[in-house]
Formats: C-alpha cells, structure tokens, sequence
C-alpha cells in the first residue's frame, strides 16, 4: 500500500497531505534540518546582539547573509521536490535574518522589509501544516520585535541612525504585521484552512474513490477475464463432451486420411482406442480387403470436398465386419481443406429391420397374389358356371336371376382386379411386356369389345379417328395399352346417356426414333366439375358416393390406367364440363417394330377408288368428317350431308354418284328408309348403297332395301376401304364363270412337293390326313424355324403355313423366304389360319404368302388353293369360291 | 343346351378323312392327350402374366377345338387369344368345356 501511496502522490505534488509528509521518514528529516537551521539563524541573531552590545558587527552579518542564501536556494530546491512547509519555513528564515540585518544595511527599507514579513505567511498558509504556520507566526513576531528592539538602540559607531519617523511607522507596521498574521492565522484556522481541509479531506475521499473504482474496475477486468478463461474452457469441455459422448462414432481425419480424432463411439464401434487410432490411415484401420478400395474410394472423394452419405461395410479391430452409415464432409478453414469430419452409425439393427420389414412386405406381396388367385378361382367358377347355365333352358326369373349372379360376380372380379392391379403398381412389381404389336387391331378390337357391350337402349354414336401417319406395327406391352383405352372407353360409354364418344389416335415422332402414340377418348357425358377432376386420378376417390352407387367400380381404374400411362413414358389428364362432356387424353412412348409389315395400303390414293363420286349421308358431324376425311384421302369425290331429305334432294335433281354410305339411325329419316326412297330413283347397280350401323344392331329390317354391303361403327379404315373396294369390284366386274385350270399346264397335283408347317398335332395330322386322300405326301415341320431349314435342304413346290407358329410364325417366315427366293423360284405359300380378319389377309399377302385357307381345314378349300398351286395363281384372277380370299388386285403379289 | 361337339362337322371330318374310325380315334386321341396340357399351360400362362403364352396356348387349342367341331370351345379360346374378357374366367369356362367335350368325343371314340 505504502509503495502504491507513494506512486500516486508522486503523481500529484499539490496535493500533499499532512499524514503523507509526517509520515514519510525522508520529509521527516528534513524538518529536523530546517529546525536545526533556525537555530542557527537564532544563534546568528545572537551573534548580532552580540555585536551591537559591543563587539563587531561584520561576522554575524556576512554569517547570517550567507546562511539565509543557503536556506533560500535549498527552500527553492525544498519547493520544485513539493515539500512546501520546509520551502515556506525556508523563506522565511531567510526574511527574518534580513529584517534583522536590514536595519543596519539601509535603515529605510526597514518598514518594507517588515511588510514583506507577512507575504510567506499569507502566500504558504494554504498549503502548509498548521504546526509550520504557528512556527513562522512565532518566529515572526520574536524577529519583528528584536528587530524593533535593535533598532531603538543607539547605532554603533559608523552605522546610520534610523530615523525617528521611520521608527513610529515600522513599529506600527511590524504591530499590524503581526495582528495580520495572527488574523491569517486564526481565519486560516476558521475558514480557509478548513476548506483546504475540507478539499483535502474531499481530494482525500475522491482519491480514496478513486482508487476503489480503481479496483473494482481491476476486480471487474480480472473477473470478467477469468470468466472468459472459464467460459472458453467449459466450452471447449463441452465441445469435447459431445463428441466423447456421442452415440456415433466420429472421426476426424486430416487431408492424407490419418487420424486427428477418435471419440469414445468410435473406440466401442471399431475396437481401437484413441491412442492407438490417432495418426493412422482411417483406410487402414476400419477396412480389410473386401471393402479397402471402396474406403480409398470415399476418402478420395473427400480430399476432393465432396459431401458423402453412403451405407457401406466396414470392419472391426477383430475382422468382424459391421453394417455403417457413413456421413462425411470436408472440413475447410479459411478456405483451406484440412481434412474431414466422417461419422459412422451402427445400421445392422436398421438393415436387419429393413430385410425383416422387405421379408413381410414380400409375404404380404406373396399373400395377396394368392389371396387374389384364390379368390379368383372360385370367382371364375361361379361366372363360367353361370354363363354355362344361362345357356341352358331357362325360364324367364331363373334366367334374370342368373344374369344377377353373373352381372355381380364380373363387377366382383373387376374390382378384386383393379385392387391386384393397383397393389402390383404400387409394389412396383407391374412389369410392362416388350413385344410388336399392331396398334391399330388392339384399338379396333377395344372399341369392339367396348361397343358389344353398350347398353342398345342408348343412342350413343361412336367414332374412331386414326391419323395417319401413326405407325401401326409398335413395340409395347399390348395388354396393358388395351387396359387403359378399355377403362376410358367404357367410363366414355357409361357415364354418357345420348351424343358421341369419339376415339383418336395419332402420334408425334420423338429425337430418338420412338413415336409418342396420343389417345384421345372424348364423350359428351355428363362431364366432370372442375373440384372433382383434381381427385380423379388420386385412389379410391370416384366422383363421389353417389355416383359409385349409381355406375358401380372402384375408381381405381382410372388411376391404374394414369400409372400404367406413365409407367409407358407418357402421361393422363382429363378436360372436363359439366353437362358438356369429358375427354380423357394420355399418351404412351413405344418404338416402331419393324417386323410387323406396316399396312401402306390404307395410306394415299386408291386407283380403284379415284375419282369415283361418294355420297354420305349421316346425321354425326364426327361420323361426317371422319369419314369425308378418309373417303377424300383415297381419292374419292365426297358429297355430304346431315339430312336424308338433301341426299333425296340432289338425287332427284340428278346428281351421279357412284356409291353411297348412309347412317342407319337418323332422326329425321333412318337409312333403311332412306335407301327405299333412293332406290325409287336408282337401281342397285346404278348406285350401290352401303347401310353404316352400330355394332349390335343387325337386327333392324333391311330388307328390300338393297344394300350392297354393310359397315359397322366405329367406322375403321380397313373396313371401310375393304367394303368400298368390295363394292367397286362388285360393280365393276361382271361375275365370270372359274375357268378350269388348263391341263397342258397343270403339274399333275400328286408331283407336288409339299412342305406342311403346323405345330398343332391335331391339325397336323388332319392336314396329313387330308393330303394324303388327293394323293399326296407331305414333309412335316412345328415352327417356322424349322421351314426354313427344310427349304434349304431341299425343294418344296407348296407351303401350308400355319400362320401362328412358336419360335417364327408363318409370316415371318415367309418373309424369310421370299428374301433368300425372290421370284417365281420360291415355293408356294399357302397360309392356314382361323384368323379371318380383313387386315390379317392384307399382312399375309404383304409378307409374300400366295393363298389363304381357313382353319378348320375343309377338303375341297384345300383342293382348290392346291389346283391354283399348280397353275401358278392363273386360276386365282376368280374369286374362289369360298370366298376366303379376297383381295380385288389380284392374289399374287411378286 | 348345345352339344358341346358338333356331330356335323364330325361326320364331315369323318367323311374327309375316308370315314376310317381308326384314324377318327387317333386324331381324338392326340386331342384328348394334347387338350388337358393346354389349359394347364394357359392357366399357368394368365397366373404368371404371360400374355404372350397364353394366346399361343389358346391358339392352339381354338384351332384343335374347331377342328374337331367342339365350337364352343373354340370359341372360348378364341376369346382367350384376342383378350376378349377376363381370362380366369374364359378359362374356368373353358376347362368346364372341356370336360363336356372330353365325354363327347370319348363316346364317339367308343361308338364309331
């Protein structure tokens, strides 16, 4: 305390206090010396009483002179070091052996010199001790009065007497001198020195103050360091903490993959504590060599800054591997990469709930799948069984009854086929099928199917549009693409009550070779409110309760058909009004198959048909256009209209037409009696009539109305050139009686070398069978594979080629054929099929094939498409007479 | 309720063939041993999802059926070829079919 005392009052010389100077053993001296001083001046001053009472006056007073110049520089020295009182008492030493002097010096400064008494005194008085002040008023007073004393003495010898005068006033002076200092003295006491110490006592406090807050600013600083040091520390502890505890193992490594840290996690995970894993290769440490390059792997990837998150193995201190995730990221300070954080969490508890969890999903998969299969399996029963029964003899309620059971059973199984379905997309496990198809078949066949189950109560006209360039032969999964196209269909045909439902197909090329098929089912049903349309897609969420009571299903078809659509690389979406209708559109990704031939025969102008003068008569604008649109791609001149009475009209002002195609159900005039007005004006050879009804509707009275043929909507294109041809070649050409074949000509039938491909053993040994009875012997051959093997080991005159064949059906193989035997070399080809469909004979006669029959096999049909086999297709200008095959360009193409 | 084999067009095969009740009996026989593998291999083809199969499998048959005059039963399988309905159900239909036809031609086997 006393070093910090002395520092700070060092720095503030004014303020010296009194306990500080008394204090302080150094000061203390120097008051002893100033003391002794005065004595000296007394002892001087004696001197002088000495001298004036008889001796001489020389030696005290250069004594006295050198001993107060002495006192006046060391007072000087006393001040600048602080020490008033010793400066003060110093200087007035010095005033008072001058006073006493003076006199004898000059004797008129006398009074001056007394006056100049009172300046020290009043000068020091603030700032001395009150022991200083009393010694200077006493010291004064006695110099005062010995000086007064001298100077009434008679002047020795040479020295100057003082005036009287100057005698009275110094008295009077020295006297108020004196009063003065003792006034200064007691005011000092009073009032100035007690507020000097008062402002001492204050300086004292303020220094006190000062040195508190000193202190507990220190204290403060100290403690909020302290604070800081433990903050810092605790925070690092529990940095630390969290690591050591976590339950994953962390590890730091630096840019070369060693180990920087090690926590307790990963001490229990791998086995290593952290004194043996710190500053080794992670990759060596927690790998064997099944995982170690996957590990180099990782950790390269790391010191490329790369975030990792992969479930992987590792291996434990004792070789045991362990299932981890592994989460790493690259740890950069300022910028720079200085190594990685990796984590490592335990999974084989998740991966073995995770196999348990696939292992019951599988079974669940696995249940349902037999579930549904047994449920099916009496489901079928019961339909099959019932539909065996409705064919029996039946009285009117067993019948409506049985049609119930049936009726409900099918709404059953398709319901428990939409669940399968929808819980095999769900499950993923819906696999599509990659196979050539013909497109246009399986739409034609859906609006077949879907039209033969229209209510008939229900006038619901269906159209079918096919643009085209939509490619035909596609590769796609066929069932699936029927599914969807069936569901919109028939939802079209249920939820519409009168109007139209029209199909479109087209498509759009895509970059890569594949062709973006677009479906479009348009109705003019009872439409979809735009609240709704959003919920349509989602599970489970037909329109509403309502409308599940009143059209049945699930609502799942629709859903499974927007999956299926997207599973196909295409999508689904629905516009809808109400009360105006809906039109479901979706498309499909496929690629173009090239080894089903493409029906060009549909595409561009027909000769046959070009030029010739059609008349269309059908209330649908759809049906109108559709068909307008087609006839006029063919070549032909169109004359259209809605209305009978037109069509009647232009007739009767003798209009030509070549052909006509009229609508059968009109509402102003159905076709059947449209064709009777139109036959008063025109025979049927003058203009063939051509009725287009709905399928289903056959039972209407055509008689005498004399149509040449008949069409069925929807319209399609094959049907409709076919029909049109087959009208054009009936009119054209006059029926001619079958030439016989020329003999001259004429292989003898038993010198043909026959080929019968046919994988069907029943078939196969009837066809033998049948050859046999016209005096043949056939080569026998299962699939297509095998024709061309037989053909290139020896020569075959005929071909009976079972079309449908495994491994190469028959039209492959022909096609084989007539590439390696072009011409009039190869063999004859005769196709046996039960697939009696127009545009089926148009692919066969396209891949090369010369003949058709039909299955079953009848003797004289087989005859015949032999005998054209022997004249080589010369007796093929007729149509045989089965009417099997009929194609108006001739059977033989080259 | 319809014969489940046409006898018609039996006698017309039987005719074609030169009215020989050893050959009738073969080719029934071939039919009868092929026909049950068939509808176990179609059942087998819908259970998996082969579509392909199954319409090669009921071709097959359709065209044995036809051939032998069982119509309906063709006709169920030619359903069952061009996917012409729910094939579990075409196919519990035609197996009962079959064993009607099955009894048919065993009796025209035993009665030439």
């Amino acid at each position: 305390v006393t070093d910090k005392a002395s520092g700070v009052s060092a720095s503030t010389p004014d303020m010296v206090g009194t306990a500080e100077l008394t204090a302080d053993p150094g000061r203390f001296r120097q008051f002893v010396i100033l003391d002794l001083a005065t004595a000296v001046a007394g002892v001087a001053t004696l001197a002088l009483v000495w001298v004036w009472l008889g001796g001489s006056w020389l030696w005290p007073l250069v004594t006295a002179t050198a001993i107060s110049a002495i006192l006046l520089a060391w007072s000087l020295r006393l001040y600048r070091q602080g020490t008033v009182d010793a400066a003060v008492l110093a200087v007035c030493t010095t005033f008072w052996l001058m006073l006493v002097v003076a006199p004898f010096v000059i004797p008129s400064l006398f009074p001056g010199f007394a006056l100049l008494m009172v300046w020290p005194v009043l000068f020091a008085l603030p700032h001395v001790r009150r022991t200083t002040v009393l010694r200077i008023v006493v010291v004064t007073g006695a110099t005062g009065i010995i000086a007064l004393l001298l100077a009434t003495r008679p002047n020795p010898p040479g020295v100057a007497r003082i005036p009287e005068s100057l005698l009275d006033i110094s008295f009077v002076l020295v006297g108020l001198v004196f009063v003065a200092l003792s006034l200064a003295t007691l005011y000092g006491y009073s009032g100035r020195l007690g507020e000097v110490v008062e402002g001492l006592r204050r300086a004292n406090e303020a220094l006190q103050a000062s040195e508190r807050s000193l202190e507990a600013k220190v204290a403060e600083r100290t403690a909020e360091l302290e604070r800081l040091v433990t903050t810092t520390s605790r925070q690092r502890q529990y940095v630390e903490t969290l690591l050591r505890v976590s339950p994953v193992a962390i590890v730091a490594v630096d840019p070369e993959a060693r180990v920087r840290s090690w926590n307790a996690a990963a001490e229990r995970l791998f086995g290593w504590t952290s004194d043996e894993a710190l500053g080794r290769s992670i990759d060596d440490l927690v790998t064997d060599e099944t995982v170690r390059a996957e590990a180099l792997a990782v950790s390269q990837r790391l010191i490329e800054g790369a975030d990792i998150q992969v479930v992987t193995r590792r291996v434990r201190r004792d070789g045991t591997p362990i299932d981890v995730q592994l989460l790493a990221g690259p740890v950069i300070v300022d910028g720079e990469l200085v190594g990685s954080l990796v984590s490592y969490a335990d999974v084989g508890e998740l991966q073995r709930a995770r196999m348990a969890a696939e292992q019951a999903d599988r079974t669940k998969s696995a249940f349902l799948a037999t579930m549904s299969h047994e449920i099916r399996t009496p489901m079928n029963a019961i339909i099959g069984m019932t539909g065996l029964l409705l064919d029996t003899n039946l009285d009117a309620e067993q019948r409506e009854y049985a049609e119930i059971v049936r009726g409900s059973a099918e709404s059953l199984l398709t319901i428990i086929n939409d669940i399968l379905d929808f819980s095999k997309i769900e499950a993923g496990q819906l696999d599509l099928e990659r196979a050539p198809f013909n497109l246009r078949s399986c739409v034609e066949s859906v609006l077949d199917l879907a039209v033969a189950t229209l209510d008939r109560s229900r006038s619901i006209d269906v159209a079918y549009e096919w643009s085209h360039d939509t490619p035909e032969a596609v590769v796609g999964d066929v069932t699936r693409l029927r599914q969807i196209l069936l569901n919109l269909l028939s939802n079209a045909l249920k939820f519409t009550e009168h109007g139209e439902v029209v199909v479109t197909v087209d498509s759009r090329p895509l970059d890569d070779g594949a062709y973006e098929l677009r479906f479009a089912v348009r109705d003019t049903g009872i439409g979809i409110s735009p609240d709704r349309i959003d919920k349509l897609f989602r599970s489970f969420s037909q329109l509403d309760p309502s409308t599940t009571r009143k059209y049945g299903g699930t609502g799942l078809g629709l859903v499974i058909s927007k999956r299926l659509a997207e599973m196909m690389g295409g999508s689904m979406e629905v516009t809808s009004e109400v009360g105006v209708g809906s039109t479901f559109r979706f498309t499909v990704v496929v690629d173009v198959a090239d080894e089903i031939p493409v029906d060009v025969r549909l595409q561009g102008e027909q000769a046959d048909l070009r030029g010739l003068r059609l008349l269309v008569v059908d209330d649908n604008e759809t049906n109108r256009r559709i068909l307008v649109e087609q006839t006029e791609a063919w070549g032909l001149r169109v004359h259209a209209t809605g209305s009978p009475g037109e069509a009647i009209g232009w007739i009767e002002a003798g209009e030509s037409f070549d052909m006509a195609i009229l609508d059968m159900h009109m509402p102003e005039m159905d076709g059947v009696s449209l064709a009777r007005r139109i036959r008063m004006f025109r025979r049927s050879e003058e203009l063939p009539l051509i009725l287009c009804s709905s399928l289903g509707r056959r039972e209407v009275d055509v008689q005498g109305a004399g149509f040449t043929a008949f069409l069925t909507k929807p319209l399609k294109p094959s049907q409709l050139l076919d029909t049109l041809l087959e009208v054009v070649v009936r009119a054209v050409r006059k029926p001619v009686a079958p030439a016989p074949p020329t003999a001259a000509s004429a292989t003898p039938l038993h010198a043909l070398r026959v080929l019968l491909a046919e994988d069907n053993a029943v078939n196969q040994k009837l066809a033998l069978r049948l050859l046999e009875r016209l005096g043949l012997r056939a080569d026998v051959v299962g699939n297509g594979r095998e024709v061309l093997d037989a053909l290139s080991r020896r020569p075959y005159d005929v071909v009976l080629m079972d079309v449908q064949m495994p491994e190469l059906d028959g039209v492959e193989a022909t096609r084989h054929i007539r590439q390696r035997q072009p011409g009039e070399n190869g063999p004859w080809i005769i196709a046996m099929t039960a697939n009696a469909m127009q545009g089926d004979r148009e692919a066969y006669l396209a891949a090369g094939m010369d003949d058709y029959i039909s299955k079953p096999i009848r003797p004289p049909e087989l005859a015949d498409a032999l005998k054209r086999a022997v004249t080589r297709g010369q007796v093929s200008q007729e149509s045989p007479q089965n009417g099997a095959v009929q194609s108006p360009d001739g059977m033989r193409r080259d | 309720v319809t014969e489940p084999v046409d006898r018609d067009t039996l006698a017309a095969l039987s005719q074609a063939t030169g009215d020989d009740p050893a050959f009738l009996a073969e080719l029934i026989n071939t039919y009868l041993a092929e026909a049950p593998s068939l509808l176990a291999a179609m059942r087998h083809a819908t259970a998996t999802g082969d579509s392909a199969g199954l319409r090669r499998e009921a071709h097959t048959l359709k065209s044995s059926s036809a051939a032998l005059g069982a119509g309906r039963l063709a006709d169920l399988c030619r359903r069952l070829e061009h996917g012409n309905g729910p094939p579990e159900t075409l196919i519990a239909q035609a197996e009962h079919e079959y064993q009607r036809v099955r009894r048919s031609l065993e009796a025209t086997r035993t009665r030439p």
